[in-house]
């Protein structure tokens, strides 16, 4: 800390006539302001990376040992039937679950945004709650909810929440439950920034409340929910902690090949694969990228990014 | 390698019989609504291993004085088939700096020797004794339990102990045990046949197997 005070103290005083000494000067405080972020960003994020990358080049056997195997693990991943079943599930997943919880997001943020009074602001809180609860907490929780003996729920819908037919929807209902309060919140903050005056116009013009809400406030936030759409996504392909939270109360619905992210991590912690697990990470995330880079360059007229 | 053989396959087929006619509940293990069901008398049987009374005892305490152990059921009458359901031992590994030492402390701590540890293992953790002379000894032969309505169990759990033969696990025993349990949820789920499940398995743990340089025969 006093070595960047000095330096910058001195700085005016040497650099006057060199301007590139002074760059470079300015380049070396720079760095080592994000050196934290910089150290963070190599050790759990990079180097985890290269090493997974490393591994999924390479075949171990209990028998042979570790060999180097090129793609062999990811031609194998491309050929198995439950890679894809787990990536037409998520994809099927977010293709429902993407617009639902945007929608109910959007719909919650513009009441809230209309209504000013106080059960609006207890609204507001309420709804943002699900997400201050942990993940795994959560999902426990709508687990002995969806039990079938025990949870309220059966006993008054009869309906087995996590039988194969039905679990897909009850996976979707615990992500909406703890991620359209956040989304809500995104929107609701970009409504806030918007000019009141836009409004009065519209008024003045004849526009209701809800002319108002989908013709004058949601076009004009349309990059926040851009934003949020873009999160939900790379969320449900990535889909994880709930199907595996709740795979234990049954296992012949919410199988170890769920979803890719489930496969990937029960090769590697039940069945010692970590090659392949590796190689089918990978590829997962290839997927996430190209699917978010399609959704961005779709709607780049719209997003702010 | 076979699961799937003729044995196997009578046993697929008998269970998947007792689940279809309502005999036998499919609730995964370990659940809520699996231990609202030991509690509340739904179960009236649970085959168990050695470790399995203190289990019991200490999920389902409010069915206390209702159980009784029997020796398991045979498939020819008069027969002394039993099983291997896990457990735990105590062991030091390898990688132990003193393996010895480490050695001499473990026999110290949990040997026959050491009555007073396992008068605390037995009566307070219901430990279905590691050491030869503890499993022997009258203190844990003819044992009263209060949950079993005062029936000495271990009189039934360590005979049908002694009668299991030596056997050994496959290299790779989590993978074949992961194939079994996947394959029999998914025919409980799916309302399939058990014993299809099997031959999947098969081929799987075969190919599997293949994969990790085995000769499989």
């Amino acid at each position: 800390m006093t070595q960047v005070e000095t330096r910058s103290a001195t700085a005016p005083a040497v650099a006057g006539p060199a301007p590139r000494f002074k760059r470079g000067r300015e380049a070396a405080t720079g760095w080592l302001f994000v050196l934290p972020f910089v150290i963070l960003l190599v050790a759990f994020l990079l180097l985890p990376m290269a090493y997974a990358f490393k591994l999924s080049l390479y075949r171990s056997t209990l028998i042979e040992g570790e060999h180097f195997a090129l793609f062999e693990n990811y031609t194998q991943a491309f050929k198995d039937p439950l890679v894809r079943q787990g990536v037409v599930r998520v994809v099927l997943f977010g293709l429902v679950q993407t617009p639902v919880m945007i929608g109910i997001a959007l719909l919650a943020a513009l009441l809230i945004d209309h209504a000013t009074s106080r059960f609006s602001r207890f609204f507001r809180l309420a709804a943002f709650v699900p997400y201050a609860v942990p993940v795994v907490i959560g999902t426990l929780m709508w687990g002995f909810l969806y039990s079938q003996d025990t949870g309220p729920l059966s006993s008054i819908l009869h309906v087995d929440f996590l039988s194969s037919n039905v679990v897909l929807a009850s996976l979707g209902n615990v992500v909406t439950w703890q991620w359209a309060g956040y989304n809500m919140i995104v929107l609701y903050a970009a409504l806030q920034g918007l000019p009141r005056e836009v409004y009065e116009s519209a008024r003045i013009d004849g526009a209701g409340p809800s002319q108002i809400a989908w013709r004058i406030k949601t076009p004009m936030i349309s990059s926040a929910i851009i934003l949020a759409t873009l999160f939900t996504i790379l969320g449900t392909l990535q889909f994880f902690t709930e199907p595996l939270i709740l795979q234990p109360l049954n296992p012949g619905s919410i199988t170890q090949h769920y979803t890719p992210n489930v496969y990937a991590f029960n090769q590697a912690f039940s069945f010692q694969q970590y090659n392949y697990s590796a190689a089918i990470s990978f590829l997962l995330g290839a997927v996430v990228f190209v699917g978010s880079y399609i959704f961005l360059f779709a709607t780049r007229k719209r997003s702010a990014l | 390698m076979a699961v799937n053989d003729a044995g196997a396959k009578q046993v697929a087929t008998y269970w998947e019989g007792m689940v279809n006619s309502g005999l036998a509940d499919t609730k995964a293990y370990g659940t809520t609504d699996f231990y609202n069901g030991l509690g509340s008398g739904k179960y009236v049987t649970y085959l168990a291993a050695g470790w399995g009374p203190g289990y019991l005892a200490s999920v389902a305490k409010t069915t206390s004085g209702k159980w009784r152990a029997a020796p398991l059921p045979q498939w020819t009458a008069g027969g002394n088939v039993q099983g291997d359901w896990g457990g735990s031992s105590f062991a030091v590994t390898d990688q132990a700096k003193n393996p010895e030492v480490a050695t001499k402390v473990a026999m110290d701590i949990y040997g026959a020797k050491n009555t007073d540890a396992w008068k605390i293992g037995i009566d307070e953790a219901y430990l279905f004794p590691t050491a030869t002379p503890v499993l022997e000894s009258d203190a844990f032969l003819k044992k009263k339990y209060d949950f079993f309505g005062g029936q000495t169990v271990n009189d039934i759990f360590v005979p049908a102990y002694k009668t299991i033969s030596p056997f050994s696990w496959s290299p790779f025993n989590s993978y074949n045990f992961n194939q079994l349990t996947t394959g029999i949820n998914g025919a409980i789920e799916k309302k399939t046949s058990w014993t299809a499940a099997l031959d999947t398995a098969q081929a799987n743990i075969s190919q599997y197997a293949t994969q990790q340089g085995f000769k499989v025969q």
